[in-house]
């Protein structure tokens, strides 16, 4: 065994440098304070990316050069035949291969967790820590390693299913996404699901290299094992979803599009479609005044020249941000002062001297807890949630989070509590940062903010909020919420939407009213996504959607299910197409199977799992199954399949070959010559 | 009872929707080597690398040393030498150190052997692989093959690039590992000399049939040459019995024949010509004779002569 596994690592090692350069490079290319970029706050997902191109080209590069070689008729003479079995040879590329792949990924990411961890927190936020999803991905990542050298040891045509396998590999890294879960129960189902799939992988690839062409031929005696079944019906599986789904999305309108209410300079409440198209800026496309009569609900194209009334606060829930485990998540960024949550729990504050040279100075803002509640005093700031920060007066920045407000002044790295409230959203206003919008349970409250520097530098500033406002809340505001105040708070209209009806709050004849608005059906472009998901989904993830939802409705009755309603009614409404689609797939998977010669019970199983599961049966059958070859029975004169001994149609054996009447043929108990003498004479 | 060494039966292998090898049965004593031959395409490497256990039949079953070949367990493969063909061996590999790969991985090893082997081939140990010329690839093959002292040893035409002295000195070799009657070799080759002096037995591809399965005397005795001068270009194959192959070079026709008897000679004498006469065929008449079936065997460049079978 130590002779073929040295054997493996001459053969291969000869790749490594090119590996190492190339994830060196990769590396490289992320690292901030490396190459002239400072992004942490993403690090963590960007070194992620570098590393999974790096392991999967290395990966690739391990398997071909391990296997590639050996699949040659000669080579794989040579090398399977020897006292170890098919199982040991295996082995023992996978461990020289996979000690490789550990050198030329885990090195350099080692030394970029060093770096790491020796370049923060002081110089930048950062920690060996962010290395840990690339850790991860670079696990799953090796799966390519297995499914490029079924790729290698299974003969299929190129052009036809022979590279499937390498879709099941790409969704097994993709299992590493389980990093990123924030919920640790879901995270860790997301690692145990692609570590089945790494192990299915890896039974597939031995059976691959050990059968060699064998799986695939048309033989009597050997069946596609399990794994490899399990391998290439999955990957025809996503093959068939990603051939749908991508070219409608290459190809298709690249756009989104959201509404959002706002007034024009006059104070009218607008309703306005905002278009994203890729490659191109935000575009206000159609615009319906909200007015209180349905029948002048009309819709119109928003004017070039047209401008919103800036100044009305527009609201952000505080909801849990989006962020990562493994990043320092970053407030803000005023002009060169950049703040961040860095991962022990402190708020920093680092000033850039610009965008692209080093820190000038990196300051901890310790908390002043002398208006905290006890059972927070020793919370650290990373423990707080729904954070918004936002500039209320030049140098001050204005902290909130859902327990409260807070002024964090620079020049002291201290954390002034101004307010200790349970606050549902906040609001920057566009006053010159001299108004602050809460939003609790009921109302909103508008607070005016004041400071003073009365005092030279260094000594406190003092600020100063003052309630101006408390207006009752729309008990329907769920995502969206604008506000336009009067000159002097007598007025305020409020404007809630919630789906596709808008609560409308406004001044009129000196009184203010309140009434619901319609989205005109006009503002809504269809949503075209969805018969794209009707085509390619298969039937079963609608049925096992619903099933959840079901399940989730029985379990916990008081649960908010809200989250999953666009998706039920986006499937709801192409329930038609999908079951169409699954009677197509079905159809195509019964072609298929007689294609390749299944008998009629194995058509009719095949067909269901067709119907359940999509268009991509028909491709999994293709691959799993050889093709099929026949040739006419001599006794009952039909086309019989070649590998079975006797005749399906009439159990006739094989006749022998017609004889051409010149066959020398002895039988072995005629006399046997011995050339021993022979050999001594022609020896000497 | 005599002891069976290799055997196949029913043995086939399609290859799409051709039969590369078709429906062979055959059975090889142990102590004795045994000639494959066959044209380009007949079938032989195919044939061995099913018997290898590298390739799965589309249906029958060959067995070597009296288990089938797909149920070989490591220790049983250790028994059997082979060697595949154009004498694969790793490149970047020194020859010191293809023999300890070797070494290390059968159960057997005679390493005197060895460097007995490759010194006869003017081998040095330090020399690469990659350099060795093609027949000092072919010694280096064959000295990995014979030093694992296997019970039988399987050849796929190891006399390719060899020669003349190299080739003689393979045949020695051969006979030497079979003299005590306890060892069996089959030899895949084109060389029908080194076939006629080793082997036992011939097995003679055509088609991916076996059309002959024959001791070497058998062989001899039932074919033989009738040599006849004819006016006609052409001659209908049916019109006489036990014909293997005719060919002409010019009205000089040459008829080989299996199972001569009165029968053939009228038929041959109907024929008209003048100077009938009979021979002993020789040993690479007669195979040339049965591969000519399927292929013509005259000049690539002319016509002249003019072939039936």
């Amino acid at each position: 065994m130590s002779a073929l596994l040295w054997k493996e690592f001459r053969e291969t090692v000869r790749w490594f440098p090119l590996c190492l350069l190339l994830m060196i490079a990769m590396i490289w290319s992320t690292i901030p304070g490396l190459n002239g970029i400072y992004l942490v706050s993403r690090l963590s997902g960007n070194l992620a990316t570098s590393v999974a191109i790096g392991a999967i080209v290395t990966s690739i590069a391990l398997a071909i050069a391990q296997f590639a070689l050996d699949q040659r008729d000669s080579a794989r003479g040579f090398l399977l035949h020897r006292r170890l079995s098919g199982k040991q040879i295996f082995h023992a590329k996978i461990v020289v291969g996979a000690a490789l792949y550990v050198l030329a990924v885990g090195v350099p990411l080692i030394l970029a967790a060093i770096y790491l961890k020796w370049i923060g927190p002081e110089r930048l936020p950062t920690s060996w820590l962010q290395t840990v999803p690339a850790f991860t991905l670079s696990f799953y990542c090796f799966s390519f390693y297995f499914g490029t050298s079924i790729v290698l040891c299974r003969p299929a045509r190129w052009i036809g299913t022979r590279l499937l396998p390498i879709a099941a590999s790409a969704l097994i890294a993709i299992s590493a996404i389980g990093a990123y879960v924030p919920n640790t129960l879901i995270g860790t189902l997301v690692f145990l699901i692609g570590l089945i799939g790494y192990f299915i992988l890896v039974f597939a690839a031995r059976n691959a290299f050990m059968d060699g062409e064998r799986s695939i031929s048309p033989t009597a005696n050997c069946k596609a094992p399990l794994s490899t079944k399990a391998i290439l019906f999955t990957s025809a599986i996503v093959i068939a979803i990603t051939a749908i789904i991508a070219p409608s999305s290459y190809f298709g309108p690249s756009e989104f599009f959201y509404l959002r209410p706002g007034f024009d300079l006059a104070g009218e409440p607008w309703l306005v479609r905002y278009h994203y198209f890729t490659g191109m800026n935000l575009r206000l496309t159609a615009r319906s005044k909200m007015v209180e009569e349905k029948s002048r609900r009309s819709v119109e194209e928003v004017p070039a020249d047209w401008e919103f009334d800036r100044e009305f606060f527009y609201f952000f829930k505080l909801t849990d941000p989006i962020e990562n485990a493994w990043d320092p998540f970053q407030l803000s960024q005023i002009r060169n002062h950049a703040m961040f949550f860095e991962g022990l729990g402190h708020l920093r504050s680092f000033e850039f001297s610009n965008d692209r040279k080093g820190i000038l100075r990196s300051n901890i803002i310790d908390e002043d807890t002398d208006d905290v509640p006890s059972k927070r005093r020793n919370m650290q700031f990373a423990k707080l949630r729904s954070r918004q920060l936002f500039e209320a007066t030049p140098g001050l920045a204005i902290f909130v989070d859902s327990h409260g407000v807070y002024a964090i002044n620079p020049k002291d790295n201290k954390c002034h509590t101004l307010l200790v409230r349970s606050i549902d959203g906040s609001a920057n206003s566009n006053f010159e940062g001299k108004r602050l919008a809460l939003a609790y349970q009921g109302s909103v409250s508008v607070y005016r903010l004041e400071s003073s520097d009365e005092t030279p530098a260094g000594i406190k500033l003092i600020l100063d909020s003052t309630l101006e406002a408390e207006i009752p809340r729309s008990p329907r505001l769920t995502e969206q919420l604008s506000y336009r105040a009067s000159d002097d708070w007598t007025w305020i209209a409020q404007i809630s939407t919630k789906e596709y009806q808008v609560a409308v709050k406004r001044p009129a004849d000196g009184k203010s009213t309140s009434f619901t608005y319609e989205v005109p059906s006009e503002l809504i472009p269809e949503n075209t996504e969805k018969w794209t998901v009707g085509l390619a989904v298969p039937l079963v993830y609608a049925v096992c959607v619903f099933a959840a939802f079901r399940l989730f409705k029985m379990l916990a009755p008081g649960m908010s299910l809200e989250q999953w309603d666009p998706m039920l009614e986006s499937l709801s409404s192409v329930a038609v197409v999908m079951l169409i689609v699954a009677f197509v797939a079905a159809l195509a998977t019964y072609a298929t199977t007689r294609v390749r010669g299944l008998n009629r019970r194995e058509r009719i199983v095949w067909s269901l799992i067709g119907f359940w599961c999509g268009i991509g049966t028909a491709i999994a059958v293709l691959a799993i199954y050889p093709r099929v070859y026949l040739d006419r029975c001599t006794r009952c004169d039909r086309k019989r399949r070649v590998e079975r001994q006797l005749c399906e149609h009439c159990g006739a054996e094989w006749e022998p070959p017609v004889s051409e009447g010149v066959e020398i043929i002895d039988r072995i108990d005629s006399t046997v010559a011995r050339h021993s003498d022979e050999a001594s004479s022609v020896g000497a | 009872m005599t002891e069976i060494a290799i055997s196949a039966r029913g043995l086939t292998r399609y290859f799409g929707k051709t039969p590369v090898v078709n429906q062979i049965d055959f059975a090889l004593p142990k102590g004795t080597v045994s000639g494959l031959i066959g044209l380009n395409g007949a079938g032989k490497t195919t044939t061995l690398r099913m018997l290898m256990g590298l390739l799965s039949p589309t249906r029958g079953r060959c067995e070597v040393l009296g288990v089938e070949s797909r149920e070989w367990t490591p220790q049983h493969r250790c028994r059997i030498g082979y060697t595949v063909e154009g004498h694969f061996l790793y490149s970047w590999m020194k020859v010191r150190e293809s023999e300890t790969l070797q070494r290390k991985t059968f159960d057997r090893w005679n390493g005197i052997l060895f460097q007995q082997t490759i010194a006869r081939f003017g081998i040095s140990p330090d020399q690469f692989c990659g350099r060795l010329s093609r027949g000092q690839r072919a010694g280096v093959s064959l000295a990995l093959t014979l030093s694992a002292e296997p019970d039988v040893l399987i050849l796929d035409d190891p006399a390719l690039g060899l020669d003349p002295i190299s080739r003689r000195a393979l045949n020695a070799t051969i006979l030497e590992f079979v003299a005590d009657g306890t060892r069996t070799v089959l030899l895949s080759t084109h060389m029908l000399d080194d076939v006629e002096r080793v082997a036992d037995r011939i097995l003679l591809m055509v088609d991916g049939r076996i059309l002959v399965d024959a001791t070497m005397e058998s062989f001899r005795s039932r074919t033989c040459v009738w040599t006849v001068e004819l006016d006609q270009t052409t001659i209908a194959p049916n019109t006489i019995p036990g014909l293997v192959h005719a060919y002409s070079i010019g009205n000089r026709w040459q008829f080989t024949v299996v199972d001569s008897d009165q029968e053939t000679e009228s038929a041959l004498s109907r024929l008209g010509g003048g100077n009938l006469q009979k021979h002993d065929g020789s040993f690479d008449e007669s195979v040339i004779a049965y591969l000519s079936r399927t292929r013509h065997n005259g000049s690539f460049l002319n016509t002249q002569s003019a072939g039936v079978s």
